[in-house]
């Protein structure tokens, strides 16, 4: 366990570092020089080149990168936007909570359904309850989530006053409302995953109760729900993989979903950054994100070995 | 036929692909108008007889958008996935044929690598460091839409490089295929000829797969302004000017682009997963990429 | 995040969670409308929505005339305009007593004023606060505007003179929205960021910087010992920044803003009639709908394609059906209803398409060509995008292909400043004069010559002088009218018109209205 682990980390450093410096090195390969958003309306090459030298950008990209690289380790610093003058850390950690708290409640909700409608569909197969399941499955994969966004504001929000029609209300302002504001920008993130989600349990599900272990579990008189709990720690295994991937990518649909909600966090954060040319700040938030998803296949690898060990073989 | 398509929902799939793809071919004469004429006195009319899915902001036909919008969501996915697929066969390929060699090794590093990078950031990232706008190569101008296919291309390379790959691996170990080898054989020509055919069902799967979720990414990226650039229309962008009429009313802004992608997705995982069923029982495929 | 306790199936840990929240919602959802509005009226906070997110609370470096408001939130000038469009006093006591050579301005200071740190304002921080402003290497953004000043001559703790090198009766005009009064050495005390990023302490005016969220929104607090007594009546100041228009009106209707700007023209007519909440525009003098264009760079450097251009623009469909009458087209660089307009010159810019084809067919494009256009892609002041599209489907008929470059307003202001783009569909505000606008774009080394491709026009140049030096608005009327004709003549821009400032605001809202400065003024306006 602990030397997947290892391996799994060093490789997923790798990946990082990797990741990071083709993002780097495209950054300072456009044309457009922040100094001349910045200073804008009175830029004259020799102020151009002032700035460029007071910020570094005028050194080779390779010795850019490994400052930026041991700013980051040993002073857990990720740099400053040139646009705003601010630090781009703690700017990060103050949007990243709430898109977290979308993306983690649309995860619970979309493991929790689908886990549940796939094994009860492969349980009841070719039954109706089955083909509404993987009805609903299909169009869950296929309706992008912001157009739902968009119906549902139009029909919950503005005709009817159900839901607020975008932002998210804090805590401070009652734990009620709060609930209230993400239900819409929650359901609209989760329902793609729940559909994938639940296609690949019951596929699985179907998989292990074909096979000859399940028969022989039965055959020995074990209660029908243990057989169940025994077929579902194996089936889970794909799932559990295809779930900590999905995790990682909610994050990046979170950022269609934040916009059409009008949400500060920081998958809008990576979108504003990006309109504003701010390269430092989407270098931050790149990386911020890429962290998240190999840390969330690096939980699903766990997990799955600690659902079924002899998987640690195959999951090495 | 049934068979072929893996029962009703492949066959419904496959008519349901058959039609859009002739709609966006034929679009320059089945579009009742010019989906970029502006006609303000025109301007967002309620669906009715001579507009049949109303106008826009700028008086400009629906129902055209809608369909020229086919045009260009299918252009981008097709090619992004026709990208993934040439780069990713020939990769897996690679690494499954000479198993056990340091090529094998290098390239499952380098796609796991890849793997680590979550899609639609990535694809907005990019682009958007990029700039958006045409950019020319050779004398010939090519639309923003084109950076984000070539970019989704190459993200899809892992995907399909992986299942070539898990085919390759087990066709390269064939009887058959040692003795072609210890005949001298030249190694291109055996993976070409024998190896390769046994691998495609898997990537056909995925990448009909590939191409419903293309079409939604496209659509997203669309929405947030960095995929295909107005007025040239495209599902997405057309859903981006409709958030502004939300609250009036013009509900016709908003359902006609989004329900178009529906039911292309639709469509194309339907086929998808019919041509699952039937060519690849042990999915070895996901529906997972983005 | 999802701990499992082990042996548990996963499904009801979950579940549990999930299930009382979905229950909780679903108890709100019976008592959302209430709960919302009981939430918005927190007492004393005043939320102000506004599209474009701000770069700079630096006074001296504001682009931005809707950001603005924080900038003349926290610093005060010597004196200001009311939001009628009048010069009044701010921090001086009266209007300025002006020498007879015209040179020299003399302000007595109020003694009652303090800056937020407690400090009284005397005749130094002026001084200081313009000189600083004047000198080039502070690049104050509007910094050339003021290098008609020479300097400020300070006489004793309250009366300062400020000295100019020419005639130059204009520059009191821009006191209010390009610079601010600081204390005396607070620029080398601070640093520059401070001022940008959090200028505590160092303003006069009626709010005092509290923070600023980054793309959610800035805060003020009142100042409680403000020389205005009585005033502000609100406790805190939140301006938040919404670029989507629909979440901008939604947030205006569900309570979560008290007062928008640019509202969508679209919608106006429509929502300012709707219970609870009010509307108002007021035609602006500053307020420049514009097509600009490099005149520098082919293929604006030809003056009959420029013409051409000139005469295939629909200005009227463009203030009917786009802006919904919130603007009053005008070819020219003056507004329709303004003193200083010509409509003979008006008249030469009109729409005809035929005239615009003969003169396309004696430019050196006859067979027509193409030329990227700048778009903001959030409304800056007014949304441009839809007229930029009218425009190209208009220039088409011309055989002119038009691409469209969206970016965020920022990046197209920049292009614009710089000069390095070839045209833009841009909105612009400026003070509400004659002389601003052509004397940044058609003079040397000003505010707005890159615009110009830095091109000097000479006749603009004498015209002015003779403007500033004259001060009777009798006399100065022909000079205008040969100047309109001249620029009708040449189009080094291709003018739409100009827009009115509008806001929308809720019933809560007292004593507010759209100010002719376009810039929202609140400081005594008061919320039940």
């Amino acid at each position: 366990m602990l030397a997947l682990l290892a391996r799994r980390a060093g490789f997923s450093a790798l990946s990082l570092v990797l990741v990071t410096s083709c993002l780097f090195i495209l950054t300072r390969a456009i044309p457009d020089s922040p100094a001349r958003i910045v200073l804008g309306q009175d830029v004259s090459q020799v102020q151009l080149s002032q700035f460029e030298h007071d910020h570094g950008l005028d050194r080779p990209v390779v010795v850019q990168y490994a400052d930026w690289l041991e700013n980051l380790l040993v002073h857990g610093d990720l740099g400053r936007s040139f646009i705003t003058g601010r630090p781009v850390g703690p700017d990060i950690a103050s949007s990243l909570p709430v898109t977290l708290e979308l993306v983690v409640v649309a995860f619970v909700f979309s493991c929790v359904l689908s886990i549940l409608a796939g094994t009860l569909s492969a349980l009841l197969r070719d039954t109706a309850m089955d083909y509404g399941v993987r009805l609903i499955a299909v169009l869950g994969v296929s309706i992008p989530g912001f157009w739902l966004a968009l119906v549902l504001i139009m029909a919950l929000a503005v005709d009817r006053d159900w839901f607020p029609p975008g932002g998210v209300i804090p805590w401070s302002s009652g734990f009620t409302d709060h609930l209230n504001s993400i239900v819409l920008p929650t359901f609209c993130l989760a329902i793609f995953y729940m559909a994938v989600l639940s296609r690949m349990t019951r596929s699985s599900m179907l998989e292990v109760m074909g096979q000859d272990y399940i028969r022989t579990a039965r055959a020995t008189g074990l209660p029908g729900w243990r057989v169940l709990l025994y077929a579902l720690k194996n089936a889970l295994v794909p799932v559990v993989t295809v779930a900590g991937m999905s995790f990682g990518y909610m994050f990046g649909w979170a950022l269609v979903i934040e916009s059409v909600f009008n949400i500060n966090g920081l998958s809008r954060a990576l979108l504003t950054a990006i309109q504003q040319r701010d390269f430092v700040l989407v270098q931050g938030v790149v990386m911020v994100f890429t962290f998240i998803f190999i840390l969330a296949n690096l939980v699903a690898d766990v997990t799955n070995v600690w659902l079924n060990p002899r998987m640690a073989a195959l999951a090495a | 036929m049934r068979h072929l398509f893996g029962g009703v929902g492949g066959m419904i799939g496959a008519c349901m692909v058959l039609l859009i793809v002739a709609g966006s071919v034929l679009a320059p004469w089945i579009a009742p108008r010019d989906p970029l004429q502006v006609d303000m006195t025109a301007a967002l009319v309620e669906p009715g007889p001579g507009h049949w899915f109303g106008t826009d902001q700028a008086g400009r036909d629906v129902l055209s958008r809608v369909i020229w919008g086919a045009r260009t969501s299918l252009e981008v996915s097709l090619f992004a996935a026709v990208i993934g697929c040439v780069a990713g066969v020939a990769l897996g390929l690679l690494a499954g044929f000479f198993s056990g060699g340091w090529l094998e090794q290098l390239l499952m590093r380098v796609l796991d690598a890849m793997a680590a990078i979550p899609l639609l950031i990535w694809a907005i990232a990019l682009v958007g460091i990029l700039g958006v706008g045409p950019f020319s190569v050779a004398g010939i101008t090519f639309g923003n839409e084109v950076k984000l296919l070539i970019l989704l291309g190459v993200l899809y390379i892992p995907t399909l490089a992986r299942i070539t790959y898990a085919s390759a691996l087990a066709e390269a170990r064939n009887n058959y295929v040692a003795a072609r080898r210890l005949q001298g054989i030249g190694a291109l020509r055996i993976m070409l000829s024998d190896v390769l055919p046994n691998c495609l069902s898997p990537v056909i799967v995925q990448a009909t797969l590939l191409l419903a979720i293309g079409i939604i990414i496209e659509a997203s990226v669309s929405f947030v302004g960095l995929g295909v650039q107005p007025p040239s229309a495209s599902w997405g962008n057309m859903l981006a000017d409709a958030r502004n009429y939300l609250f009036s009313g013009e509900w016709w802004l908003s359902v006609f682009p989004g329900a178009a992608i529906s039911l292309s997705v639709v469509a194309f995982n339907l086929l998808g997963d019919g041509l699952r069923d039937a060519m690849d029982p042990r999915h070895r495929t996901s529906a997972l990429t983005a | 995040m999802t701990t499992q306790a082990p042996k548990e199936p996963p499904a009801m840990t979950h579940g549990l969670t999930r299930r009382s929240g979905m229950l909780a919602a679903a108890a709100s959802v019976l008592s959302s409308s209430w709960i919302r509005t009981a939430r918005a009226d927190e007492t004393g906070t005043l939320t102000v929505a506004l599209s474009t997110n701000p770069v700079t609370c630096d006074p001296i470096n504001m682009g931005s005339h809707d950001w603005e408001i924080i900038s003349e939130s926290i610093f005060e000038n010597l004196v200001e305009f009311d939001i009628e469009g009048n010069l009044k006093p701010q921090l001086a006591k009266t209007l300025p007593e002006i020498s007879a050579d015209a040179l020299v301005y003399t302000f007595d200071l109020r003694d009652d004023v303090l800056f937020h740190d407690g400090t009284p304002l005397t005749s130094e921080d002026v001084k200081y606060s313009l000189e600083y402003t004047i000198d080039p290497a502070n690049k104050a953004s509007r910094g050339p505007i003021f290098n008609r000043l020479s300097h400020v001559e300070t006489e004793g703790p309250h009366r300062l003179h400020v000295h100019l090198k020419v005639p130059f009766a204009p520059w009191t005009a821009f006191l209010t929205k390009f610079m601010g009064v600081f204390p005396k050495g607070s620029r080398e005390k601070y640093g520059p960021d401070y001022f940008r990023l959090s200028p505590k302490g160092v303003g006069t005016g009626p709010g005092m910087f509290e923070e600023w969220k980054p793309n959610d929104y800035i805060s003020l607090r009142r100042n409680p010992h403000y020389w205005r007594k009585g005033v502000p009546s609100w406790e805190r100041l939140v301006v938040k920044i919404i670029p989507e228009d629909a979440t901008r009106v939604a947030f205006l209707l569900g309570g979560q803003a008290d007062i928008i700007g640019a509202p969508p023209a679209r919608e106006f007519s429509r929502l300012k009639t709707r219970k609870g909440i009010q509307g108002a525009a007021i035609p602006t003098f500053g307020g420049w709908t514009v097509m600009f264009q490099n005149p520098s760079q082919p293929p604006f450097d030809d003056l009959q394609f420029r013409k051409a251009i000139q005469h295939a623009v629909d200005r009227k469909t463009i203030a009917e059906k786009i802006y919904f009458g919130l603007v009053e087209p005008s070819g020219i660089p003056a507004p329709a209803s303004s003193w200083w307009y010509d409509k003979e010159a008006d008249d030469m810019t009109a729409y005809n398409l035929d005239i615009a084809r003969q003169y396309l067919a004696k430019s050196r494009y006859p067979n027509g060509t193409e030329f990227d256009m700048e778009v903001s892609s959030e409304p800056y002041l007014l949304d441009s995008k839809d007229a930029a599209v009218f425009l190209q489907s208009e220039l088409a008929k011309l055989n002119i292909k038009v691409n469209l470059r969206m970016s965020s307003s920022q990046i197209v202001q920049t292009h614009v400043m710089g000069g390095t783009y070839q045209s833009a569909m841009a909105n612009f505000m400026s003070p509400g004069e004659a002389t601003y606008f052509l004397m940044a774009a058609f003079t040397a080394n000003s505010f707005m010559s890159k615009v110009n491709g830095s091109i000097e026009d000479p006749e603009v140049v004498a015209a002015l002088k003779i403007i500033f030096a004259e001060p009777d608005q009798a006399k100065q009327k022909p000079v205008y009218t040969k100047l309109m004709r001249h620029l009708a003549e040449t189009s080094y821009f291709t003018w739409i018109g100009y827009f009115a400032a509008a806001n929308l605001w809720r019933d809560r809202v007292k004593n507010f209205k759209p100010s002719r400065g376009l810039t929202i003024n609140v400081y005594d306006v008061s919320v039940t």
